[in-house]
């Protein structure tokens, strides 16, 4: 089974039309959004609807439960005077420009998505946050020491765990072993998806993970998950020139030409 | 957020097809289509 997965458009239109002709090709089972529809750009209604339209199951990020309840806190991280200047002028202006039933929808988004699996007479259960199962906004970066991210996926019982909101991807496999003791082995997968519209990994290209699990997966084989990150072209020079038509700071518009 | 769900199709194509037109209709606020048209396909040729 193959399953799309992508999250962190934020508004970005011309990427998240960029990202349906790109995934098409890959022929999915299945696509999942994993949230932050809107903030940072203009097009917040045109990308929920567009999202909509195509029934794609769909949870909260941080961004869309700040603006599902028009509040003016999105629970970012920012960390200067600058970042958080610009952060309320997006926040403000999202909310200004979001209409009531693409709000209501964003406010009824789910927090969590979890599939299992039947598998070889065991289970292998696929959980996907926005952050982190703890909090909507936690962020799981790379180098999160071993420790805490297997303490987390074993807290939620999960052994693959896909998340968003960092919008730098990767792929890590926690060894550990079976909870009854028998020595045998147990990988669990952390897998952050990169960022559809607001990529911040030094490639402005968008990004999204095809997931693929076949009938021999198993916690108990390293590499019997496969996980394929995806970058697709898509016109940054319009996203970005149309953050600077708006009242957005002209900053979002060059984060995205250099994807930072 | 409208939902649909369904289920036990059990090699009812008629079933199945006339399932998703009914679906389509009812989806007030789902403007086209309330599954990826992939998918459709997919259990068109499962079925």
């Amino acid at each position: 089974m193959k399953i799309a997965l992508f999250s962190d458009i934020h508004a970005n239109l011309p990427a998240l039309e960029a990202f349906f002709a790109s995934v098409e090709n890959q022929k999915p089972d299945a696509i999942y959004c994993l949230g932050d529809l809107v903030g940072y750009n203009v097009w917040p209604n045109e990308v929920i609807n567009e999202i909509r339209r195509r029934g794609i199951p769909t949870i909260a990020g941080n961004y869309d439960f700040g603006i599902g309840r028009t509040s003016n806190d999105c629970g970012c991280a920012y960390k200067t005077d600058d970042e958080k200047a610009n952060g309320a002028v997006s926040i403000s202006y999202t909310n200004q420009i979001t209409n009531p039933e693409e709000r209501a929808y964003l406010r009824t988004l789910p927090a969590h998505i979890k599939l299992e699996f039947q598998l070889n007479d065991d289970k292998l259960n696929l959980l996907l946050v926005h952050g982190s199962p703890r909090r909507i906004n936690e962020y799981l970066f790379e180098d999160r020491e071993e420790k805490s991210l297997l303490r987390i996926m074993q807290d939620a019982d999960a052994d693959i765990l896909c998340f968003g909101h960092t919008h730098k991807p990767y792929h890590r496999i926690l060894p550990g072993v079976q909870p009854e003791g028998d020595a045998q082995p147990h990988f669990r997968h952390a897998v952050n998806i990169g960022s559809v519209g607001k990529p911040k990994d030094g490639d402005p290209r968008g990004g999204y993970v095809i997931l693929t699990i076949n009938d021999d997966s198993s916690t108990t084989a390293k590499d019997s998950i496969q996980i394929d990150f995806v970058r697709f072209e898509y016109d940054v020079e319009k996203a970005a020139t149309a953050v600077e038509d708006s009242p957005l700071p002209n900053a979002y518009a060059e984060a995205l030409r250099i994807a930072k | 957020m409208t939902i649909a769900l369904f289920s036990d199709i059990h090699a009812n194509l008629r079933a199945l097809e006339t399932f998703f037109a009914d679906v389509e209709a009812a989806a007030h606020d789902i403007e086209k289509s309330a599954l990826p048209a992939e998918f459709a396909d997919m259990l068109r040729k499962t079925y």
